[in-house]
């Protein structure tokens, strides 16, 4: 059997400051056909499951471009229409093959198009023709437009929030794809749009039991797999909101219904989905009076996962009026301050900006004057077996609170981001993270307990702020109860 | 005869946010031994004054490293060991020679070393002997320190500023200082100590008669070389103020007097040298009532020539929150937001954070929506028959003011880095430039009119705001008249 796979990605914040061109994805996760390391990414978690089986079962692999950008603005048009171009050549020249295996996030905006994997997913199957299967893995946090279920024979999305099961769906994807490949299976898909934006950590109730009781109706009855897609809540795209996806084997008529069963179930949810949010001085508040440590703070409305700059200020400049001893900060988007403190070193004291740079969202820079605690070149984090890259990263005190700067933009996903830069996470009374959930993964097992914070950044948590232009029918939260359930 | 060369310099500000590593000579002139090209630097001129005479005269020339670092806070002592070791090797190597000729600066200091180049010359000398004839061009912002004059036997300050002239210094420092190796002139240097800081533009009176009279009297009556020492006002260091230097041939009574007679001359000009000063509003008032254009407004507190970050916003503001029409301002060095630019394309408009990035002195960062009008790869513009580089640059517009963002921090000297940015400098109303006095000599040609302007930048124009702590002797304007001569 032969076997194409490529990967193209990113996240689109179409609200973001930051621009997203062809250097954010060469300058990320970049592997061009054939080059693809042994350690793997999210979105690039079907090649090693490919490779495996290629050798296991005799199959011959083609490897296209492999490649992801840091989520940010809508991607350029050169940009993806160089990277889809190029992986449709590659393609193309792999034919004649017996199936494609793709790589894709299911966010992802480009200037002039909506959705870039329905737009891939659609040449793709021009060129390969109605009879070799498609499948994609993809990211809970996506638009799964008509395009995308249209153009694929079978679609997974990660099943937990944090994304730890990565390659745990991509084995599952890569096994249904062979199936439909050697005519075992009949893989048909169906979608209930359950008209709603959400964020939904699988790390919590109710969520988490929804996601036990769907895994364990996979594999029976027909029922190859199901997923559940949460949105992207800061993608402008006209058919945003969360949808639940049934791929059955060959039962259309119960696919739907299933789907519309989940999907009114994750709809009545629909409130208390997402964490409790807190304001800034409830949270300190909590922590402070609270016995030992560490008590973890969550800042989703800055995480770079989401296309934020990760620079915002307001928590920093809290914590800083009150006095706020033993405490740690990560990750702080400011390369300008990494290299300044790259260049006075490790132990000086200097008066240094840092955050507050990138956008009009990011607050006021901080001025202050800092030890510079610990200064690492081509500092890293762990998530899920993976090494996540931080860049050049400096740990600096600001009277009792240690601030994490980094040259690359990244959300805090687990605590070594911290002691490979010489903070001991431990030894704090309170750990501040950027991040919407995914910290919750490597963070939970040593917080005494976990706060989730609404602050000033640019992804507000009540999604009633964003300035949406292109929503054309009636979603939760704009509106109250739009499948009209309640 | 055998004479080695090398360059070491950059203007060290006590105070300046920014760090001096290795890293910021070679990101700013960095010309290992013997890849010097063609065109001079200021401090690099005495290599290419060597070169153009060296073949008629069968001179061997040994080129050591050639390095500069714009100017920024005293540099890493590691840093400037190993480039100072460097050089003394390359000069070990050379030998044996007949003449050492340097390009310095004079205002070059680095963590635990107040005085560079007094270290420098006292560890050339002990190489090379009594015997061996050493010459330095300095720059007249520089600390004249006595283990300079001991240890060298010539040196020669530019005495224009801005330094238009480092090419002719150049050539009567290697004139002078083989003279002294063969033999034909006996070099003493003689040093009036003026006791004072001040900032004092040859471009107008009275130093540009002052400058005129002081050449006359060169090349005559035993006099070999007079510099006057302007001093750098930002430099904490024991040696600072202006001093006159005068070299004679062998005589070092009447240099002492013409030393003298011609530093009191200087010190009773001080309360005339500085250019008048306006208020950013003021300045901006007096534009505004004006026919015709371009005016050109520097703004020396941002001097990215001192260590200044070139990023404070103040006139910027002011500029865009008066609707100000036709004016451009620039360099502002803010690396970040050309990449973002860079990202977005030219044409494009969106909401851009810029300026007010680098420290304390530089203001609060400027959001606004911004058309990018131009971006340019490797931006340079001129300077006196050199070329300074930019860095990547992006021009764009903001209401009625263009604005110039780069990515290599350094002052502006020529109307071309506005034109080879798509700025049509000659149109506008008025320009903003952020220099002390270099940028005079190419501007002045286009200007209707100069102003200087005071803005809360980092390098203040009342040195008695600058927080020194290494003073140790009465100096103006600290003291009125600390020579008791009014």
């Amino acid at each position: 059997m032969r076997v194409f796979t490529a990967s193209l990605g990113t996240e689109t914040n179409s609200f973001s400051p930051i621009p997203t061109t062809l250097d954010s994805f060469t300058s990320n996760v970049w592997h061009p056909a054939g080059t693809y390391p042994e350690s793997s990414h999210m979105t690039t978690a079907q090649v090693p499951v490919l490779r495996r089986l290629a050798k296991e079962r005799g199959w011959t692999l083609i490897e296209g471009l492999c490649t992801f950008a840091s989520p940010a603005g809508p991607t350029s048009r050169h940009a993806y229409e160089t990277l889809r171009d190029q992986i449709l050549a590659e393609l193309e020249a792999a034919m004649p093959l017996d199936m494609v295996v793709l790589g894709l996030h299911g966010a992802m905006i480009a200037e002039g198009y909506g959705s870039c994997e329905g737009d891939l997913l659609a040449r793709v199957r021009a060129i390969v023709g109605p009879d070799v299967p498609i499948g994609a893995e993809f990211d809970l946090h996506c638009h799964l437009t008509r395009a995308l279920v249209e153009n694929a024979d079978i679609l997974v999305g990660y099943k937990e929030f944090p994304h730890t099961d990565h390659a745990e769906r991509a084995r599952e994807l890569v096994e249904l794809t062979a199936a439909a490949a050697e005519g075992r299976v009949r893989p048909v898909m169906s979608v209930f749009d359950c008209r709603m934006i959400v964020s939904a950590p699988t790390s919590r109730q109710p969520m988490r039991g929804f996601v036990d009781r769907i895994q364990a109706m996979e594999g029976r009855d027909g029922i190859l797999s199901i997923s559940l897609a949460h949105c992207f809540p800061y993608g402008d795209d006209e058919e945003i909101g969360a949808r639940v996806l049934v791929v059955t084997d060959g039962d259309e008529a119960s696919g739907k219904a299933l789907a519309e069963r989940l999907g009114r179930e994750f709809y009545a949810m629909r409130h208390e989905l997402a964490p409790p949010y807190h304001t800034i001085d409830e949270a300190l508040d909590h922590a402070l009076a609270g016995e030992g440590g560490p008590f973890v703070l969550a800042e989703p409305g800055d995480n770079p996962g989401g296309g934020a700059p990760c620079d915002n200020t307001e928590i920093l400049h809290a914590m800083i009026a009150r006095g706020i001893e033993g405490a740690a900060l990560g990750p702080v988007w400011d390369p300008q301050a990494v290299a300044f403190c790259h260049g006075f070193g490790k132990g000086a004291r200097v008066r240094l900006r840092f955050g507050g740079k990138a956008g009009s969202t990011s607050g006021r820079p901080v001025d202050a004057e800092v030890e510079i605690l610990e200064t690492v070149k081509h500092h890293h984090q762990s998530f899920a077996g993976l090494t996540v890259a931080l860049g050049d990263a400096a740990a600096i005190r600001v009277a009792g609170i240690d601030v994490l700067l980094v040259s690359t933009r990244k959300q805090a996903m687990a605590p070594d981001m911290f002691s490979g830069c010489g903070i001991d996470p431990l030894a704090k009374k309170i750990l501040v993270v950027k991040s919407t959930n995914h910290f919750h993964a490597a963070f939970a097992p040593i917080a005494k307990e976990i706060f989730y914070v609404d602050t000033d950044g640019p992804l507000p948590r009540d999604y009633r702020r964003i300035p949406f232009t292109r929503i054309t029918r009636d979603l939760f939260p704009f509106h109250p109860d739009p499948l009209g359930l309640d | 005869m055998r004479v080695f060369t090398a360059t070491l310099s950059t203007e060290s500000n006590s105070f300046s946010p920014i760090p001096t590593t290795r890293a910021s000579f070679e990101a700013t002139a960095w010309f290992p031994a013997g890849t010097h090209p063609d065109r001079p630097r200021p401090t690099t001129a005495q290599i290419i004054a060597l070169r153009e005479v060296a073949g008629a005269r069968g001179w061997t020339v040994i080129e050591g490293l050639a390095t500069h670092a714009e100017p920024a806070a005293p540099v890493r002592q590691a840093d400037y060991e190993a480039l100072r070791d460097q050089i003394l090797g390359e000069l070990e190597a050379a030998m044996p020679v007949d003449m050492v000729v340097l390009g310095l600066h004079g205002a070059m200091l680095a963590v635990g070393c107040e005085d560079c180049e007094g270290d420098l010359l006292a560890r050339v000398r002990r190489l090379v002997g009594p015997d061996v004839a050493i010459g330095a061009e300095l720059d007249p912002h520089c600390h004249l320190t006595e283990a300079m004059t001991e240890n060298a036997d010539v040196l020669v300050a530019y005495k224009e500023y801005p330094h238009t002239d480092f090419m002719e210094r150049a050539r009567e420092l290697v004139e002078i200082t083989a003279a002294a190796a063969e033999g034909r002139a006996r070099p003493v240097m003689s040093v009036f100590d003026c006791r004072m800081i001040v900032t004092a533009p040859t471009s107008r009176e009275p130093m540009r008669g002052f400058v005129d009279r002081v050449k006359e009297l060169e090349g005559k009556d035993g006099v070999l070389s007079i510099s006057i020492v302007h001093c750098f006002p930002f430099g904490d260091v024991p040696s600072i103020g202006a001093r006159l230097l005068v070299v004679t041939d062998g005589q070092p009574e009447k240099g002492q007097a013409l030393a003298e007679r011609l530093g009191r001359e200087f010190y009773a000009m001080r309360r005339q040298v500085a250019p008048p000063y306006l208020g950013v509003e003021e300045a901006i008032d007096h534009v505004l009532a004006q026919e015709g254009g371009p005016f050109v407004l520097a703004d020396p507190a941002d001097n990215a020539g001192g260590g200044a970050p070139s990023d404070n916003t103040s006139i910027l503001r002011a500029l865009i929150e008066r609707g100000a029409e036709g004016a451009a301002v620039g360099p502002i060095w803010d690396p970040q937001a050309v990449r973002f630019c860079e990202g977005f394309g030219e044409g494009a408009t969106f909401r851009l954070r810029f300026g007010g990035k680098a420290g304390l002195a530089s203001g609060q960062p400027i959001d606004a929506e911004v058309t990018v009008l131009k971006l340019v790869k490797s931006l340079t513009q001129s300077f006196s028959g050199a070329i300074i580089p930019l860095g990547d640059a992006a021009a764009i517009r903001v209401g009625g003011v263009d604005v110039l963002l780069n990515t290599n921090r350094t002052q502006g000297r020529a109307p071309d880095m506005f034109a080879n940015c798509g700025i049509d400098p000659t149109v506008k109303k008025l320009l903003v430039v952020k220099s002390t006095n270099h940028f005079h000599a190419a501007f002045a040609p286009i200007a209707k009119d100069i102003l200087y302007v005071d803005a809360d930048g980092p390098l203040a124009r009342d040195y008695r705001r600058v927080p020194f702590t290494r003073l140790e002797r009465d100096l103006y304007p600290f003291h009125p008249d600390p020579l008791g001569l009014d």
